[in-house]
């Protein structure tokens, strides 16, 4: 519509100066409980809005277990989708009092999605690590470009190797980039207990290196 | 060359990212001056590196773009389907309901007339019993009466 000075001056003065005051409040930032609870309430865009905000962290974490772009694209969507169900019964079978810690639901299931994946990929045969891209440092020679790559290959597959909970929050740790207390919520642990597993992991990891080195070494 | 154990806890946080500025500057100060702490530290933070994943390529960044709208279609193509499967057992379930209501009076028809059969039965084995019973007793009589007809020849 174009602007119409006229009509602009004779709006009420009060209401013009309410209407720029409310131009000056920045968005609202709802959290995920309140964007959750407004989809299931029928508000379509609040679905996007949740979605744009976890898309990338929870894609990153189910690409370690499924290198192939199409299969980590389709395991986000499920993941998305399996927390919105899991939020929904939750508010049916608790009252729509219940709270809904979504990003921890949304990481658990992803983590889980991706395990299921990778235990799928392995009975058959395919090896999962070798199609994801090599993540080698910029400006470094071939040489050191291959043996880093070479390094990569091999800590990422001991990082599918570690136990379940050292994976699990080693994943969403580095790869989701949460904080050990949103790791621990959604993986129903302590703060503390997920960083002693993220401790434990980096140390076997270490040595899985080291080890390595060693054996190159001695070859 | 091995870092120093009180050290060591605070070597894994920096590696992982999570140390408070205060906990940082104490550290750094103390990796200035020890070889081994200092060589450690680069080991941890090497191995947190090397098992990071890369970053997304713009493929897949452009991928990503286009999943809310996916994701939406997705929700609703699930939403119709539990509609339709919900729908599918209503229908089931109404359908046994009326075969339960049709046989239903079928069924008690057929209960009453084993009933009457039963009923019927009844009678039919009383007479028998009285058939017998009178059978008895006219043999007793014929007993009788040919005993008296032998008493009286």
């Amino acid at each position: 519509m174009p602007f119409d000075a006229k009509a602009e001056r004779s709006v009420d003065p009060r209401l013009r100066r309410a209407l720029r005051l409310v131009e000056m409040v920045p968005e609202l930032k709802l959290d995920d409980d309140e964007l959750c609870r407004a989809f299931l309430a029928g508000d379509e865009s609040a679905f996007g809005d949740l979605i744009r905000r976890h898309q990338a962290r929870v894609y990153t974490v189910v690409r370690r277990y499924a290198p192939d772009p199409e299969d980590a694209r389709d395991l986000t969507q499920r993941a998305f989708l399996r927390a919105f169900q899991a939020a929904r019964r939750a508010l049916s079978r608790f009252g729509p009092k219940h709270s809904i810690p979504f990003q921890a639901w949304l990481f658990r299931i992803a983590v889980n999605l991706g395990k299921n994946h990778a235990r799928q990929e392995r009975r058959w045969k395919r090896a999962p690590i070798s199609d994801v891209e090599l993540n080698a440092p910029s400006q470094t020679s071939a040489l050191d470009a291959l043996v880093w790559a070479e390094a990569s290959k091999l800590v990422r597959k001991a990082v599918l190797n570690l136990p379940r909970r050292q994976r699990e929050v080693f994943t969403l740790r580095v790869d989701a980039e949460l904080s050990f207390g949103e790791v621990g919520s959604a993986l129903g642990m302590s703060e503390n207990s997920a960083k002693v597993h993220f401790h434990y992991a980096v140390k076997r990891l270490r040595l899985v290196l080291a080890e390595q080195r060693e054996k190159e070494k001695n070859s | 060359m091995t870092a120093c154990p009180d050290f060591e806890q605070l070597l894994l946080e920096r590696a992982s990212d999570t140390l408070t500025p205060e906990q940082s500057a104490r550290l750094e100060k103390h990796l200035a001056t020890c070889a081994g702490c200092a060589s450690e530290a680069q080991a941890l933070v090497e191995t947190v590196a090397l098992a990071k994943l890369p970053p997304l390529t713009p493929r897949e960044r452009i991928s990503l773009q286009g999943m809310p709208l996916s994701a939406l279609a997705a929700w609703h193509r699930a939403e119709r389907r539990t509609r339709l499967f919900r729908r599918v057992g209503m229908g089931i379930a109404a359908a046994a309901a009326v075969a339960v209501v049709s046989v239903l009076p079928t069924l008690a028809r057929k209960g009453q007339t084993t009933n009457s059969a039963v009923q019927v039965e009844d009678p039919t084995v009383a007479a028998l019993e009285g058939w017998g019973a009178d059978d008895l007793i006219a043999d007793s009589l014929a007993d009788s009466i040919v005993g008296g007809d032998v008493v009286d020849e």
